[in-house]
């Protein structure tokens, strides 16, 4: 008779086996998190790169027109077409799928910016008003009374900055990977009859999922890294502990596991499965943890629940740690809502990994 | 008059040649056993049967389209005697008239009326037997389709099937019914063997094999 | 090797079991019938100690099933319904993995079941997911021996398997006897049932009939006649023989029509047929304990 480790470890061996022969699971394993973070994270700031912009020089300024001139030069920025008088800036928003309007006043220098987009906004915002400051400095004689230099937002005057699209895009793929396919695996496994036989061995059942979940656990540090890498490509400075950083979002990435195996113990049906994990797992965190919309606002009842989400813990984090470089006592209340998922989803999970399953 | 013509059709899943040329025809009222061993190609067969997977060549006719119920018993569990006939009876393009008629037919002739609304899920299995062949009939096919319709069930339960599949055949239609059971071949006007994707032996059960022993042989 | 008294258990309003008691010695063969939904899953995962929650006793292999669930696994090898594999794992792999899970050496295997490794053997490299049914049933019935159990579980072995393979399968089953193990195997396949040492015949929960097959055989109450007929006449002879005195129940048997009869049936010809006085089969008498409960 031989040790529960090596018992786990036949379990652990085997549950790499599946992955690996199967063409599906390793797609949606290996090259779905890469193609999420690259694709959809280069997308997001593609748009940035070929910037289309209006100009308005209502008072045939010689200097507006050498800094349109200089606008146009610089790869990024492409002036489309100008305006003659600032009641024409919507109708320029409107035509070249212009990001901004720049308006040489008598005062002042207007931005226009488009801020429906609350991303590309900043992102305008800063290329342009870079290059416009940088003229202002450079371009100008140094006896001409400098122009200030105004910014609008227009549709979306409030501008909000919460919009983080890689924390959310890596949210997103351990939401996939450590949720959705960990959870799958463990309801195929369940609706076999093999899952009867494992449970004729002598080990328990938390036994048996800590050899399956391993991994999977496994494979989502090689996304960890991804996460790095991809925070290097995308220059987002880890300002924080860089060990720190990447050991929460491990972290992160168990307290989804937890969470599928939650929904896989008790869900008997594949179907079933996957839509309750897409509406009880993905869509609050895509959500409610501040991806999408603004929601550290919200207080009292919701606000609680919706802190008590690992999405919106580990949207935290990654806002003190990567971005601020706070260190692990000021993200304990984050750290601490991880640990509490993970607890909670396998307290209420293990009643039901020993319920009776109806075989197929 | 031929129900159905099955004419050296083949179907290949590479690399298996799952059936190869095989043809039979299926007369009015005969009842087909189609035997063989797993693997044999039956099933392959009668999904080209009907018309769910074409063969690679050869062709298959039927006189309109067959009917057809498997061992799983095709009703939907969560809805009604009542709703599961409509919806059935839709599907298969019935009038709004004629599914009235259908099924005020079919819950008296199973003594199903006091049942009309109870979930099927909550019938006793002999009823759910009789319902599930009489929604497959429900569109009065010339040609049923029968795969493991006796599986799982217990001796009296089998016999109250056939009974069913040879009161449709005496009105007329052609039925292809599959079995693992031995003795029910003997149940069939006629028998086709199939082997290794084969036909390898066509009539009736008592020129094929005169007895279940040497009936065996056909599964080697 | 198995001692169970009045099992009861209900899933919510649904009572599956409604008392089954019995007992099976060392090295027997207990062939359980019953139709789907008798109730036979049910009491495998009773028995295998993987469903505690239920009215009555089961002791198997010495162990209680609800005290004792650890002894009882290493005691008892479970092959539940349907294929219970890893269809995208070989053979070999399927065989290595269960043997470690069961904390047992793999290199053990081919001398725990030398029977069924014999016929497995040339397939140890092919995907369990390719195998033909009856041999996943045998190697099914391998992963669950690696532990070498004194106990065999076997639910429904042979389901959706052809006669040949299902014939091969109980000569598997006749060979492990040999080797002492005691086996409860469920089948519906009334024909595999007189090959069991004893029958134990469930219908909707109800423990109707144990006995040996002899014993079983004997138990027949009526006379039983049967006539040669095709299936197609069959409305015919039943038209003529309802209308006789004596006449119980009558059924299509193979090319034979069964008459169930009392003492008062004179055996007189139908549509010009002879009737011979026979004795009844396993199946006969499944039937004429089900038609007593109508």
């Amino acid at each position: 008779m031989q040790g529960k480790f090596y018992m786990t470890g036949a379990v652990i061996w085997k549950e790499f086996r599946h992955i690996f022969r199967d063409r599906v699971s390793c797609l949606i394993l290996f090259l779905m998190p890469v193609a999420i973070l690259f694709i959809l994270g280069y997308a997001l700031s593609f748009e940035v790169r070929h910037l289309n912009i209006a100009v308005c020089n209502p008072l045939h300024s010689q200097r507006a027109e050498s800094l349109f001139v200089r606008l146009d030069a610089n790869n990024r920025v492409k002036v489309t077409g100008r305006i003659d008088t600032t009641a024409d800036i919507d109708k320029a928003f409107a035509r070249d799928n212009n990001r901004a309007v720049l308006v040489w006043g008598e005062k002042e220098i207007e931005i226009f910016v488009d801020g429906t987009s609350a991303l590309l906004g900043d992102n305008v915002y800063n290329c342009v008003g870079a290059i416009v400051a940088d003229f202002i400095t450079d371009g100008m004689p140094p006896s001409v009374r400098k122009p200030a230099i105004t910014t609008r937002f227009l549709y979306n005057p409030a501008l909000k900055k919460e919009y983080m699209p890689i924390p959310g895009l890596v949210m997103m793929i351990f939401i996939i990977v450590s949720a959705i396919v960990f959870g799958t695996a463990v309801n195929r496994e369940k609706i076999q009859g093999s899952y009867k036989l494992l449970r004729m061995t002598k080990l328990s059942p938390l036994e048996l999922i800590a050899g399956k979940a391993l991994p999977y656990f496994l494979i989502s540090l090689v996304h960890v890294f991804a996460v790095w890498l991809s925070c290097l490509w995308f220059g987002i400075q880890i300002v924080g502990n860089l060990a720190l950083f990447l050991s929460i979002t491990a972290l992160f990435s168990i307290s989804c596991m937890s969470l599928g195996l939650m929904l896989a113990a008790w869900l008997d049906r594949p179907v079933d499965l996957l839509i309750l994990s897409f509406i009880l797992i993905f869509l609050p965190n895509m959500l409610l943890s501040g991806f999408l919309f603004p929601v550290s606002s919200i207080t009292g009842f919701f606000g609680a629940v919706i802190h008590s989400f690992p999405g919106t813990a580990y949207m935290s984090v990654f806002r003190d740690v990567a971005y601020k470089g706070l260190g692990v006592y000021d993200a304990w209340p984050s750290i601490a809502v991880l640990f509490g998922n993970i607890v909670a989803g396998v307290l209420i999970a293990l009643p039901g990994l020993n319920k009776r399953v109806a075989l197929r | 008059m031929n129900l159905a013509e099955i004419n050296n059709v083949s179907k290949t899943f590479p690399p298996v040649k799952a059936v190869r040329g095989v043809s039979f025809s299926l007369g009015e009222g005969e009842v087909m056993g189609l035997l063989g061993a797993n693997g044999a190609g039956k099933t392959t067969l009668i999904r080209m049967i009907c018309s769910l997977i074409p063969p690679d060549s050869g062709t298959v006719w039927t006189a309109g389209r067959p009917g057809y119920m498997c061992q799983s018993f095709s009703l939907v569990e969560e809805l009604s005697v009542h709703e599961n006939i409509r919806y059935y009876g839709t599907l298969m393009g019935l009038s709004r008239n004629e599914l009235a008629r259908r099924e005020e037919e079919i819950t008296e002739r199973l003594n199903l009326v006091q049942y009309r609304g109870t979930p099927v899920r909550a019938l006793s299995s002999g009823y759910r037997q009789g319902l599930s062949f009489s929604v497959a009939v429900i569109a009065d096919p010339k040609v049923l389709i029968l795969d493991e319709p006796t599986s799982g069930l217990d001796a009296v339960a089998r016999r109250k099937m056939w009974k069913m599949i040879h009161e449709r055949a005496s009105m007329g239609t052609g039925i292809i019914v599959s079995t693992h059971y031995l003795d029910e071949a003997y149940y069939c006007s006629s028998l086709s063997l199939l082997r290794e994707g084969q036909l390898i032996a066509r009539g009736t059960p008592k020129e094929v094999a005169p007895d279940e022993q040497s009936l065996l042989r056909y599964f080697r | 090797m198995i001692s169970v008294r009045d099992i009861h258990k209900s899933f919510g309003k649904r009572e599956v079991l409604k008392g089954v008691t019995f007992e099976m010695g060392r090295g027997e063969t207990v062939a359980l019938m019953g139709a789907n939904g008798a109730g036979k899953s049910t009491l495998f995962d009773i028995l295998s100690s993987l469903d505690p929650r239920f009215s009555g006793s089961a002791v198997v292999g010495g162990f209680d099933v609800r005290t004792q669930p650890m002894d009882v696994k290493g005691a008892v090898g479970y092959v539940p319904g349907r294929f219970s594999l890893y269809e995208d794992l070989s053979v070999k792999e399927n065989l290595v993995f269960f043997a470690k899970a069961f904390g047992c050496n793999p290199d053990d295997i081919h001398s725990l079941s030398p029977y069924l490794w014999k016929s497995l053997e040339p397939f140890s490299d092919i995907r369990a997911g390719h195998l033909s049914g009856g041999m996943k049933q045998k190697l099914a019935i391998c992963c669950a021996m690696v532990h070498n159990p004194s106990v065999l579980l076997l639910d429904e072995p042979t389901v959706g398997v052809d006669p040949v393979s299902r014939s091969d399968m109980w000569k598997e089953i006749a060979a492990l006897r040999k080797t002492g193990v005691s086996v409860l195997v469920s089948t519906h396949y009334l024909d595999e049932a007189g090959k069991a040492d004893r029958i134990l015949f469930l219908h909707q929960g109800v423990m109707m009939l144990y006995d040996s097959p002899e014993g079983i055989l004997r138990s027949y109450r009526h006379n039983l006649y049967s006539l040669p007929c095709e299936s197609t006449r069959f409305p015919e002879v039943e038209a003529e023989l309802s209308a006789r005195r004596g006449v119980i129940d009558l059924y299509l048997y193979g090319d034979k029509v069964h008459v169930i009869t009392d003492e008062s049936f004179e055996p007189l010809p139908v549509t010009g047929r002879e009737l011979t006085r026979i004795q009844p089969e396993m199946e006969d008498i499944f039937i004429e304990t089900l038609s007593s409960r109508l």
